[in-house]
């Protein structure tokens, strides 16, 4: 429905505009919701200079959708899991297999039963957060959060800081810097390995949120660049093929959502594990 | 659209870290509580499971070992009993064939005594009867009808003896 708001909206006001800035102006944060057609302007404050940094915290779209989005995860884990029971059914027992799935298949095998329980907690909100958002991402009257490199930086850099952390308290500071080269190398390739693995340190955080910001923006770029065939060719006949297709990359990203809150909890507790145990 | 903003960092951390503190107390603490409360039930169940079949085992074992040592018993109290019996009749039986034996000596005996009586007394008689027929013949002249009367007579006398 919401998209087709977007579209009687893009005929009548920003037709000019062109498509290409149309998609990314609708996958770009903004400071504005678009509720039925209706833009609610989000507060703004001004920029604040901290070491030389133009900091600017306005509540933008994107972060109402994170804050919708924990929201929803709060009251949905608050209202399933206010009765203790020792089984759950329903709609509790999806989520606390999902919460098992992410201790047992994701925690555990990279970190060990331990510190797998440990991190559990970490990795679950991780992977709901993400979930979460990726999924409103596909739900007219929100956008993707997650979908905004700023978003995904911030959380690989929470993984980056908890596997820094971590390595050094499990193995002390200087054990952990030392396990980052591997031991047994002939010396001359130390020069060579140091530079390599310290490279590798923010490669990994880079790539983790690299990835899911492309693949969240890769799916609504397709779906607006297919229903934006409609007006492209400005023929209705076109509508059901791109309609149709629209709507199996919506049923894709559905898939996709799912597979990225898995691939970057899955990387983050790699990550943190390797960190914890080097020579493994 | 790949700058990275400072604000939204901020408030992407502020956002996931409290997120993750209200989850923490709202659903990862008590979820995983109730999980690892029933892992350990499911576990702890397993195991009673486990100890009652091997002391039900146990107990059939030893149950087992009872009534084999019980009809052992049973057998050879059979054998014993059986055998007893056997040796009573014998017993029974042999004292049986020597009270008949001893019986039979004593009616043997009798009856040779009996007879050596009888003998006795018929030829007592017979002397008897011998000498009445003597002093009939030596008292008597004979003489057809006499004689007829006397042998008529002595006949009678004879059947007398040999009623007697």
């Amino acid at each position: 429905m919401m998209m087709f708001a977007f579209l009687t909206e893009v005929t009548e006001t920003e037709k000019e505009e062109g498509l290409g800035d149309f998609i990314i102006h609708h996958i770009q944060n903004s400071n504005e919701w678009n509720v039925f057609g209706y833009h609610l302007h989000l507060p703004q404050f001004k920029p604040i200079h901290v070491l030389g940094m133009e900091i600017d915290l306005s509540i933008t779209n994107h972060v109402l959708m994170m804050w919708i989005a924990s929201l929803i995860l709060i009251s949905l884990f608050y209202f399933l899991f206010r009765k203790r029971k020792l089984v759950p059914t329903g709609m509790a027992n999806v989520l606390e297999s999902m919460v098992l799935f992410v201790r047992d298949e994701i925690a555990i095998p990279n970190m060990g039963a331990k510190a797998g329980k440990k991190f559990t907690p970490l990795l679950a909100t991780m992977f709901f957060f993400i979930l979460t958002c990726n999924l409103m991402g596909l739900i007219p009257l929100f956008t993707t959060a997650t979908g905004n490199i700023s978003v995904t930086a911030s959380l690989a850099i929470i993984t980056f800081l908890v596997t820094q952390i971590q390595g050094m308290v499990e193995n002390g500071v200087v054990g952990y810097w030392k396990s980052l080269v591997p031991s047994g190398i002939p010396w001359p390739l130390i020069f060579i390995m140091v530079p390599i693995e310290i490279f590798g340190l923010f490669t990994k955080p880079f790539a983790l949120a690299m990835r899911l910001f492309a693949n969240m923006i890769a799916g609504h770029t397709v779906i607006f660049a297919l229903l934006g065939l409609i007006i492209a060719l400005g023929s209705v006949l076109v509508s059901p093929f791109a309609v149709g297709f629209a709507v199996f990359i919506n049923l894709l990203e559905i898939l996709v959502a799912f597979i990225q809150a898995y691939i970057f909890t899955m990387l983050s507790s790699l990550f943190i594990g390797m960190a914890m145990h080097p020579e493994h | 659209m790949l700058q990275l903003e400072p604000g939204m960092l901020i408030w992407t951390w502020v956002t996931f870290i409290a997120l993750f503190l209200v989850l923490a107390k709202v659903a990862w603490k008590p979820l995983l509580a109730v999980v690892e409360e029933r892992e350990q039930k499911i576990s702890d169940s397993l195991r009673k499971a486990e100890e009652a079949q091997a002391e039900a085992q146990k107990l059939l074992d030893e149950q087992q070992a009872k009534f084999a040592r019980a009809q052992e018993e049973i057998q050879k109290m059979l054998k014993e009993s059986k055998e007893l019996a056997e040796k009573m009749k014998e017993e029974i039986v042999e004292q049986a064939r020597a009270e008949a034996e001893k019986i039979r000596l004593k009616a043997e005996a009798d009856i040779q005594r009996e007879k050596q009586a009888a003998m006795l007394e018929l030829r007592k008689q017979v002397a008897d009867m011998a000498i009445l027929a003597a002093s009939n013949l030596l008292q008597e002249t004979l003489d057809p009808q006499k004689h007829r009367a006397m042998i008529d007579d002595y006949i009678n006398q004879l059947d007398q003896v040999k009623k007697n």
